[in-house]
């Protein structure tokens, strides 16, 4: 009785999922505004497709993310995904001769797979999402050590690289605009279709949903395997960038794209937020780490000043009203 | 309901538990003749202490019906906190181990007002806490390195009649028994049970969370010591496995992700499960690359198996 | 007796508490008075006001008016840890146990006994949590047992005992017996007379009227929130009681309603055969094509758990159902619906509606298959379409349909919740609670609506706690008791008072 109030409040404001996609977007503008200011070179058209280029590495990655979140369900095998990926496309293309497409087709194929496991875990065996796929994580660990024995291959290809780092319009690189793309079908999924509508309902409360229709199971499955190809696509993309792969490659992406999606509003809890906050998350992200490396502070200070700053974050605007 | 069987019920629960390990020393034995010897045991037992005593924290957190995803970060500053503070002599090295403990609880305190009065998910905070403390750790001590006082490593690794890795784990556990004894502990039960009927019967269920975490962090914080001691080093990034294995064992040995079910009897005895499937591997001459696989597939196929079980019983979740 | 209770200092004195909610007055002004030792019954229809009663004197609402006087002292309004210290604890329905701790740990939770060190005394509380277990005959259970191993009723027991060892003044019994068996609650009743002999006052709720007779000294009785009649237990009985406790008079609410036997003429097309389902024991019965069937009894006794396993929402442990001449059995809430039945909760808030999202998100979350195109892209057009049609169907009051049916009022709220599933032509409408908690304007417009649909063939089954509403929309009335078909009432039958009967006093036969 007491607890309907609450939800009730949001109703003088403007739609839901607006508000707080405009709180993250205006901390965006804050943060890059007060490091363009401070820090010289940051404003230049160079610095800023660079930050672009990073920041679609872990946008891919977070949109993916947003879909399970917003499903209250959590990807934390998102790290160990792209590195896989990355490995499974360099392998093929070291080992096989098959070439540059069947090694982004064993990529894409693989981070879509692992997804799947995911979702079976979750919906068949009912396993919560967090210890399913930190299990997943161990899983792909040990096959990835197996299969490469420690080494992974170095398998490139030109098409790849080309992929990663030309530039098709406007000076920007190529993943900015797989990126772009990545982020419209992701928007279409979560806000135009009627899968979208299925995933907010289910993140927001399983019972009425179940009770209204919904396919849980089938739509975990769409979920996780998208958030999982999303993964591999930001693994093979990231091989294409660097030329090589390694075994940790993806493992910062496992708290910043969580990260990204709860900065850019959209609640951990599900149900609630807008894709497009994500966006500002990742850039938000992207920002704060650049101005660490430019700071000149060590690897060691990054990772606990981020760590800290994400917790700050967290906590100035993304308390959830009740814990569960 | 009740059946004939006279073994105390918390002990009853655990007989699956039982049986699968007696099966498991019986193969370690078969691979490795000289299991019992007291080299064999001394070595054994130091080698799984730390995982039995972050699986104990793991457990305590779990048992509210948390989680905590930081143990691993935890245990590596809590090694590196060690081997850069411990200084050769009864004093230093008490000194050391006060200080580390001290530490450890503070990580505790830490994370658990985050979640209680900071209201956010314990999933995000120790996500963002476990690169907060793996940063601190590498701040602490850049690379693998530091120096542990020979004469606590001597002591951790000798040989003798009750091992030092035996007296690590039995010091918290007695602690624990006392402390499941108390109000605090409890409370500690009932807030993880049912938060609600707990808070109706004027239990103070947010102190209940933060005892968990801080608890928690005192358990790694040993285990961390006691590492230290093993490798007679520091490391920033030994700590990274534990956290699945803290998990699996506590899952291993009846803790439910729920909360408020489980003894902490069952998680030592999951977390020697965990410890001797690697083991077995070691002696059986499977590549090191295996264990990961293993260790993955305990968590899915012993939560699978309860659901399946639960699912035969007719009821519905 | 009556002279001793009547000169004594009254333990409890309420006078003129009462308490609204969102402008409903759910309890009037109401004064009583409860001696020491007394043993005082409360009975009312579902929503006569008793819940609330005894949820001011146990603190859990802060009253609105008047005062609750403990021992001679006057408060405006308790708290439940005031009103625990003032010596009132109530054991409700709804059990507050933790069920992996053990009973003697559950009995003593959050009054633990400690020793030196903080240590618990364990022996000493296990030795006493025996000692009440046998006085409740549960000795053969060994207090080290996790509560859900037990029974309901052993739970329930349990919940008595701790509440006992506290010492109360007063106790407060909230259908505290509902999963009793009479030897059980003889024991039950046996303990009590015991302490009443030391003083302790008791306001006790049952179902079972005979439970009520058999305990108690004094009763009250309420209807509609408002105080109807106090006195002592030998001037009621069963026949006055009834007409006590009813006795309201009709509204227009209701539309006409067809001829009866031209409805038991028309072809049937569900036949529910010796159903089985979580909380129901047996239930047969068949529904015409256009009638409505309502289903009453006294909440809880397992009417929502016939609607849901023949919605697929909860399990069907045995029986046989046929449905539109066809053997039916729904593995989950999906196959119900393509087979053309819908199901409108009781719970509108945590079963049907999502809170947080728009009026045009949740009506069109069934439909979205058939306003979406091949992709899956929802059709904005078709989207509007289906919910303006449907926002003017129960005319709801919105601003637009993209506010957030959290902001509408209970009435509104309803109104969304049964026009999304309107808005697949169901052939079956299974309603819980359809009126629950909403004006008086909005119900007489679902109930034409519900008349309407019926009148176009829609067969309606409704589970409702209302018995007028029972009585002014259905054909026909099945009324459950204790998980058992106790009665079916018809025509000139469908009276309140034989609803009443059905649903208090079980039927011989």
């Amino acid at each position: 009785m007491m607890g309907t109030d609450k939800s009730a409040s949001p109703a003088r404001r403007l739609p839901l999922s607006f508000s707080p996609t405009v709180v993250a977007f205006a901390v965006l503008l804050l943060v890059w505004v007060i490091t363009a200011v401070s820090i010289d070179g940051f404003a230049t058209k160079a610095s800023l497709i660079q930050t672009l280029q990073t920041a679609a590495f872990l946008g891919i990655i977070a949109a993916g993310q947003t879909i399970v979140v917003m499903m209250a369900g959590i990807d934390l095998s998102v790290s160990s995904t792209v590195t896989l990926s990355s490995v499974a496309a360099s392998s093929v293309m070291a080992h096989s001769g098959m070439g540059p497409y069947a090694g982004i087709a064993a990529g894409l194929g693989i981070g879509a797979a692992v997804g799947l496991v995911n979702a079976l875990g979750i919906a068949y065996l009912k396993l919560p999402p967090l210890i399913m796929t930190i299990a997943t994580i161990s899983l792909i660990t040990g096959f990835m050590l197996i299969a490469t024995n420690g080494t992974p291959p170095s398998g490139m290809s030109p098409v790849l690289n080309q992929l990663a780092n030309n530039d098709w319009f406007f000076g920007l690189p190529n993943v900015v605009f797989i990126w772009l793309v990545v982020s419209v079908f992701t928007y279409w999924f979560l806000h135009l279709s009627k899968f979208g509508r299925q995933t907010i309902a289910l993140g927001t409360n399983e019972k009425a949903s179940v009770l209204s229709g919904v396919h849980t199971a089938k739509l975990q499955m769409i979920g996780y395997s998208l958030c999982g190809l999303f993964a591999g696509l930001s693994g093979i993309l990231q091989l294409g960038y660097m030329g090589s792969t390694y075994l940790t490659l993806g493992e910062p992406y496992q708290l910043l794209s969580i990260a990204a999606v709860v900065l850019g509003g959209t609640s951990i809890l599900g149900g609630r937020g807008n894709y497009l906050g994500t966006i500002a998350g990742t850039l938000l992200i992207i920002i704060l780490k650049n101005v660490l490396t430019v700071i000149d502070i060590s690897s060691a200070g990054r990772e606990f000043v981020m760590g800290l700053l994400i917790l700050v974050i967290l906590f100035a605007y993304a308390r959830e009203r009740k814990i569960r | 309901m009740f059946r004939v069987l006279r073994l105390p019920r918390h002990h009853r629960e655990l007989v699956p538990l039982y049986v699968f390990f007696a099966v498991l020393l019986i193969v370690n034995l078969a691979l490795d003749p000289q299991m019992f010897t007291f080299a064999r045991i001394s070595t054994l037992s130091v080698q799984f202490m730390p995982l039995i005593l972050v699986a104990m924290a793991q457990t305590a957190v779990m048992l509210t019906g948390g989680i905590d995803l930081s143990v691993g970060a935890v245990l590596s500053l809590m090694v590196s906190i060690s081997a850069v503070t411990m200084q050769d002599s009864p004093g230093g090295i008490a000194l050391s181990i006060v200080a580390t403990i001290l530490c450890g609880a503070a990580t505790g305190l830490f994370t658990g007002l985050g979640v209680t009065y900071g209201r956010l998910p314990a999933i995000i905070v120790t996500l963002a806490t476990s690169y907060l403390w793996h940063g601190v750790a590498l701040l602490v001590l850049p690379v693998p390195g530091g120096h542990v006082a020979p004469t606590f490593t001597g002591w951790v690794t000798s040989v003798a009649v009750v091992p030092a890795g035996v007296i690590l784990v039995v010091i918290p556990l007695l602690f624990w028994k006392f402390f499941k004894n108390t109000r605090p502990g409890v409370s500690l039960y009932a807030t993880g049970n049912n938060a609600h009927a707990a808070y109706v019967n004027g239990i103070r269920t947010n102190r209940a969370r933060i005892t968990a975490y801080v608890l928690a962090g005192v358990f790694t914080a040993v285990a961390g010591v006691g590492l230290s001691g093993q490798i007679g080093s520091g490391d920033p990034n030994i700590g990274s496995p534990y956290t699945l294995n803290s998990v699996a064992a506590s899952i291993l040995g009846g803790i439910s992700f729920l909360g408020g079910q489980g003894q902490m009897k069952g998680t030592v005895i999951g977390a020697i499960i965990v410890g001797s499937l690697m083991n077995i591997l070691f002696f059986a001459g499977i590549s090191p690359f295996y264990q990961y696989v293993v260790q993955g597939l305990i968590l899915v196929v012993a939560i699978g198996l309860k659901t399946i079980a639960q699912g035969r019983k007719g009821g519905q979740a | 007796m009556n002279e001793a209770h009547h000169e004594q200092v009254p333990y409890l004195t309420l006078s003129g508490v009462a308490k609204s909610f969102g402008g409903h007055m759910a309890l009037h002004p109401v004064q009583l008075r409860i001696a020491r030792g007394e043993f005082h019954a409360l009975i009312g229809e579902n929503g006569a006001g008793k819940s609330t009663l005894i949820n001011l004197i146990t603190g859990v609402y802060p009253s609105d008016a008047g005062t609750i006087s403990v021992n001679g002292e006057a408060h405006s309004s308790l708290t439940p840890g005031q009103a625990n210290k003032l010596g009132i604890y109530a054991v409700h329905q709804e059990l507050s146990l933790c069920s992996h701790l053990t009973i003697a740990q559950n009995i003593f939770l959050g009054r633990e006994w400690t020793g030196p060190f903080g240590r618990l005394r364990k022996k000493a509380m296990r030795t006493r949590a025996a000692e009440l277990m046998r006085e409740v005959e549960l000795g053969h259970l060994d207090p080290e047992t996790p509560v859900h191993l037990l029974t309901l009723a052993q739970q329930q027991m349990i919940e008595f005992i701790k509440a006992v060892d506290q010492n109360p003044a007063l106790l407060v019994l909230d259908e505290a017996t509902s999963a009793l068996d009479p030897t059980q609650v003889d024991i039950m009743f046996g303990i009590l007379r015991k302490l009443k002999e030391e003083g302790m006052a008791v306001i006790f709720i049952s179902h079972r009227l005979q439970e009520l007779f058999d305990l108690c000294d004094r009763m009250t009785v309420l209807k509609d929130g408002q105080w109807v009649a106090t006195d002592d237990i030998g001037r009621f009985n069963h026949s006055n009681l009834i007409e006590l406790m009813t006795g309201r008079q009709f509204t227009d609410l209701f539309p006409a309603k067809p001829d009866i036997d031209s409805v038991m003429r028309r072809p049937e097309v569900l036949v529910v055969d010796g159903l089985k389902s979580d909380k129901v024991q047996e239930a047969s019965f068949v529904l015409h094509e256009g009638e409505i069937l309502g289903i009453g009894g006294l909440q809880g006794q397992g009417q929502e758990e016939i609607l849901k396993a023949l919605f697929g929402a909860a399990p069907v442990t045995g029986g046989k159902i046929t449905w539109q001449g066809r053997t039916y059995r729904a593995r989950n809430t999906r196959q119900a619906m393509e087979q053309d039945i819908a199901y409108i909760p009781a719970d509108r808030k945590t079963e049907s509606l999502l809170l947080p999202h728009s009026i045009r998100f949740n009506t069109s979350l069934v439909s979205l298959n058939r306003i979406s195109n091949r992709w899956g892209t929802v059709k904005s057009r078709e989207e509007n379409g289906i919910v303006e049609r449907s926002m003017e169907r129960l005319q709801v009051k919105a601003q637009n349909q993209e506010q957030p049916v959290g902001a509408l009022s209970g009435g509104n709220q309803q109104k969304v919740a049964m026009n999304k599933c309107l808005e697949r032509e169901p052939r079956l409408l299974l309603l819980n609670e359809p009126t629950r908690g909403i004006d008086v304007g909005t119900k007489k417009q679902i109930y034409e609506l519900l008349r309407a649909q019926a009148e176009r063939g829609v067969s309606i089954i409704m589970v409702s706690s209302d018995a007028l509403e029972l009585i002014g929309m259905c054909d026909r009335v099945l009324v459950i008791y204790e998980h058992q078909v106790n009665g079916e009432l018809m025509g000139e039958q469908l009276t309140e008072r034989n609803l009443v009967r059905a649903s208090v006093i079980k039927q011989g036969g």
